[in-house]
């Protein structure tokens, strides 16, 4: 299936060196925000919106069911990456979007539902929001196929 | 003078020392933000370096390093509820300063560097 990718208007790239966190300096010390945290709130973002049914890759949902069900694994960063800088963060999410739903609408709703909670949670200015929408989830995909023999 | 050799080597009757300002400052620190409302736990890392060892207690997930003017600076490694980060690192830091003031130690208390390693969601905010 062909991915669709929009891009929001902002400013590419944080301005800060991307690390492996973001901090802010302050007489009183020094806050940092793990990469983690970050990715982890923009798929809670991303799950808030209706119409979303996942986050991931094929592949990528196949191997996090694995790594999940031996206790590894975190659905909650399937789908997301981020980089973040100092004072801004840019994020790139993998969509899978109920079969039916506006995908241009849903990306719109993701994308500023993301930069609201990161903005507002981790206080990152949030330079981009790219969404590729991969795979659309039809509503008899989850219901296993009636055994053939009892 | 072979009897007291033998009991100091096995640490039977000497009184514990008393913790040192760093060890003092870790936990007070790791107390405080503990006693934070949305602080989760600490984190020493996965191989347990993010610590403070006081005696044969490790205090996971807070770390306290001397200070070139004396002061101890300290760094807190933590995990938190999904609520708006710099407020709470703010409120941490606070929290410590006072319970610093409290007991005296904050002449020895430098910055307070505070790294949010993971969050997890509010109780009943499913993803």
């Amino acid at each position: 299936m062909a991915d669709e990718t929009t891009a929001s208007s902002r400013p590419k790239t944080p301005t800060a060196p991307a690390g492996a966190a973001s901090a802010l300096q302050t007489e009183h010390g020094t806050t940092t925000i793990a990469d983690l945290v970050v990715t982890k709130v923009a798929s809670i973002a991303a799950h808030e919106v209706p119409g979303v049914y996942a986050l991931g890759g094929g592949a990528a949902r196949a191997l996090g069911a694995v790594t999940q069900r031996v206790g590894i694994g975190d659905e909650r960063t399937q789908g997301v990456s981020v980089e973040v800088g100092e004072r801004e963060a840019a994020v790139d999410l993998t969509l899978v979007i109920e079969y039916g739903e506006s995908i241009p609408q849903v990306s719109t709703r993701v994308r500023e539902n993301v930069i609201r909670r990161i903005e507002g949670i981790c206080g990152l200015t949030v330079t981009e929001v790219n969404v590729t929408v991969n795979d659309l989830h039809f509503p008899g995909d989850d219901v296993p196929e009636p055994a053939r023999v009892e | 003078m072979v009897e007291g050799t033998s009991e100091q080597a096995a640490g039977a009757t000497l009184p514990a020392l008393a913790a040192s300002k760093r060890v003092e400052l870790a936990r007070l620190a790791l107390t405080q933000a503990l006693s934070v409302d949305a602080v989760l736990h600490a984190t020493a890392g996965p191989l347990g370096t993010r610590s403070t060892l006081d005696g044969r207690e490790r205090l996971g997930g807070v770390t306290a390093a001397a200070l070139s003017d004396g002061r101890y600076g300290v760094t807190l490694h933590l995990v938190v509820h999904v609520v708006p980060l710099r407020p709470l690192a703010h409120r941490i830091r606070a929290r410590i300063e006072r319970g610093a003031a409290r007991a005296g130690l904050e002449n020895a208390l430098g910055p307070i560097d505070i790294v949010f390693e993971d969050v997890a969601d509010l109780p009943g905010r499913g993803v």
